[in-house]
């Protein structure tokens, strides 16, 4: 690399005579061009995409017919009601999720930070439903919640109480997607919590000891507070994941019963592939990021204090 | 050396963007050979398609060299999607195959383009296989196989229960004997159910109860394609599923069912689509037979029908070759093999005649379903709405939701989309 580096700009020095500063300058630009290029390719170009044919009528199956249709998509969406429900479904799953899921996580964290053997097979084993595709976990979750004959109804019927409709109830649905996504996803803010542990330095809790701390005082004053910049990452991306809810819904409800469980990605996809309407469903992602952003922002300040 | 270097970084650049698009400009035009491709969703069939284009190609050699890709269907609507894709991207195949319901979409989006006179012996295709191709008075697709949904049933436990199911198309049970036999076929404490039926999220919902609809004097859509307000949500199509209804909320069907549960003994009875004959076969412990779907008291007797078929995309250069193709993959000898394999009825009146299993007990059923009781399903470019929006207002319905409330959000969805396919 180096004797690339020098040959370039050996080579450069006579021939065009530009100065160190420029030739570093311009080496520089050079090595971010792939980098550059693929982001914008990937990234900056679809989101820009997409928020020009939120203001399209555009049929998928025919891109050439596609026509400017100023703020159309937009007022369709907030005339919608489904709309509206899926909003709230999402919020509703997020609201429940992210404190859940990261206490469960820090609960784990604390748990398999123990410098004994069987420490490490409970991170094995907490870690291993993260790397199982959520589509695999969500078909197994499912016959989990069979009314008839799974079982976590088996095991109601256990200690005495009668089977529970689950999947099949507009009332526990939703709560049923929850459980099983904090199972299925506490693994992976664990690891981070204990990354964070780690850190924590031993003598703090020496020096809490000394001073007669219990063991819950020493969580209180020692752990949280050493945790507050972990617990602030972590805390945004389990909510900007629990935003994008879709795979749990698509395989175990399919958005239903009476829409209970649909939510906003769930509707993008089904406005945009099923009924390949591009206009509507990029009008739909255009207002999701939104969303998404602003609570994104108000979490940053509300941590930041 | 420096030119060099950043020729190679521009040249790995241009790769990387313009890659795909030299690929597809390459084939084609090397040397006389037409290349065709054609796109499939991957199953059973694959082997068949296979097979058949192998013998194309040898036969055509050095005229037309087709190849075939097969894409992931899933139980869903994975095939669908890239066909989408496809379109936006221009990228679609010559020949691409769609499930029966599509052609209506697909031709109004005009991905596909009509093929009126240039199928060989088109008189010879059943009459539900034209029905299905057609849209707007114009021949898009045609198909080798067809489909229907029938009544299975388990010999011991009807014989057992002293039911005896019907052996003629006249004689098909009406909603009331089948409610009947159902209810004296269901036993909560064995836990063993009188029907079972799938509650798959795809296109079946629609397909397998829309024969109740039409049994009784109902539609999805009105004639003219205009509105589905006063169809879909009428009152034929709501005492249809109000009758259905009546099979969830009192335990006659299992609404999450194990895939086996008839071949295990656990339903008497099994409303399932025609396809499904051949994997029975490897449950020998159960004995089995078929009848007719159930017909509506004052109605006659209805079976769903509609199955893949092939078009040809509006995007090829090579329409000729193309129907070639078409016409060789959907003679009378291709035809056989296809449904063979496939376990298929045929769409074709001679190929049927040179298959004997279709004459005897129990796929004879079958036949005469799709020879005298097929009805396509609705054929509008809102079908995509309609059958997502019924089967999840159906789903809700089986889950105790109210039939006219239900039906009723269909129709306004489904209208708000038509009026703006149709403006």
């Amino acid at each position: 690399m180096e004797w690339l580096l020098s040959k370039i700009q050996g080579e450069k020095s006579h021939r065009f005579l530009l100065t160190y500063e420029q030739q570093k300058k311009w080496l520089g630009f050079l090595f971010s061009v792939p980098a550059l290029v693929l982001l914008f390719t990937f990234l900056i170009l679809p989101v820009g995409l997409a928020f020009v044919y939120s203001f399209m009528e555009y049929n998928m199956l025919n891109p050439q017919g596609k026509t400017f249709t100023g703020f159309n998509n937009y007022a369709r969406l907030f005339n919608d009601a489904i709309f509206f429900t899926a909003l709230k479904n999402t919020l509703y799953f997020t609201v429940l999720v992210v404190p859940l899921q990261c206490a469960v996580a820090l609960g784990l964290a604390i748990l398999v930070n123990k410098k004994v053997k069987t420490a490490v097979i409970g991170r094995v084993f907490f870690f291993s439903p993260v790397v199982t595709s959520m589509v695999v976990v969500a078909i197994l979750w499912t016959f989990l919640y069979n009314v008839d004959s799974g079982l976590i109804n088996s095991a109601l019927n256990f200690f005495g109480i009668p089977d529970q409709p689950f999947l099949l109830s507009e009332g526990q649905a939703m709560n049923s997607i929850i459980f099983m996504s904090v199972w299925q996803g506490a693994g992976f803010q664990m690891m981070i919590f204990l990354a964070g542990l780690k850190e924590v330095p031993e003598t703090l809790y020496e020096a809490a000891d000394i001073d007669g701390a219990n063991v819950w005082q020493k969580f209180l004053n020692v752990t949280l507070p050493s945790l507050k910049n972990v617990t602030g990452f972590v805390l945004m991306i389990t909510t900007i994941q629990a935003f994008r809810l879709f795979v749990q819904p698509y395989i175990m409800t399919n958005g239903g019963p009476s829409d209970s469980t649909k939510t906003l990605v769930f509707m993008l996809y089904e406005n945009g592939f099923q009924f390949r309407d591009v206009g509507y469903s990029s009008a739909i992602a255009v207002v999701f990021f939104l969303v998404v952003l602003s609570i994104s922002l108000i979490l940053k300040k509300v941590l930041n204090q | 050396m420096k030119k060099l270097c950043i020729g190679i970084i521009f040249l790995l650049f241009t790769g990387v963007l313009f890659g795909c698009n030299s690929s597809e400009e390459a084939s084609g035009d090397d040397g006389g050979e037409v290349k065709l491709s054609l796109w499939y969703p991957e199953g059973e069939t694959s082997k068949a398609y296979k097979e058949i284009i192998k013998e194309f190609n040898n036969e055509y050699e050095g005229e037309i060299e087709a190849e075939i890709t097969f894409i992931p269907r899933g139980n869903k609507y994975a095939y669908e999607d890239k066909v989408s894709a496809g379109a936006t991207s221009n990228t679609l195949p010559d020949l691409l195959a769609l499930d029966g319901p599509s052609v209506a979409n697909y031709a109004h989006s005009g991905i596909i383009q009509p093929i009126d006179g240039i199928v060989e012996n088109q008189d010879d295709f059943v009459e539900s296989i034209i029905q299905q191709g057609t849209y707007q008075d114009q021949l898009y697709t045609v198909g080798p196989t067809e489909s229907t949904v029938a009544l299975f049933y388990n010999k011991d436990k009807l014989k057992e229960a002293g039911i005896e199911p019907p052996k003629a198309g006249e004689e098909a049970w009406t909603w009331d004997e089948f409610y009947q036999a159902a209810k004296q076929l269901t036993n909560k404490e064995e836990n063993t159910y009188g029907v079972n039926w799938t509650l798959d999220y795809g296109e079946w919902i629609i397909y397998f109860t829309g024969p109740m609809v039409w049994s009784n004097g109902g539609s999805f859509i009105s004639e003219d394609g205009t509105t589905t307000d006063g169809y879909v949500n009428g009152p034929e199509t709501v005492e249809a599923l109000k009758y259905l209804k009546k099979f969830t909320e009192e335990g006659l069907v299992n609404l999450q069912p194990t895939p086996t549960e008839f071949e295990d003994g656990k339903a008497a009875m099994m409303l399932m689509g025609s396809w499904e004959w051949s994997k029975l076969q490897n449950y020998p412990d159960t004995e089995w037979g078929i009848t007719y779907y159930p017909k509506s008291p004052e109605g006659k007797q209805v079976s769903p029908s509609g199955d893949w078929n092939w078009g040809i995309s509006t995007s090829t250069q090579h329409k000729e070759e193309a129907a070639t193709l078409l016409n060789y993959m959907m003679n009378k000898k291709n035809i056989v093999k296809i449904s063979n394999v496939e376990n298929k009825p045929a769409a074709r009146h001679s190929s049927f005649e040179m298959m004997d299993k279709w004459k005897e007990e129990p796929l004879d059923v079958l036949k005469d379903q799709v020879l005298n009781s097929a009805h396509p399903r609705p054929t509008t470019p809102s079908y995509p709405v309609l059958t997502t929006k019924y089967g999840q207002a159906v789903q809700n319905i089986f889950l105790g939701g109210d039939v006219q409330e239900e039906l009723d959000k269909v129709a306004e969805e489904v209208d708000k989309d038509l009026e703006r396919k149709v403006q």
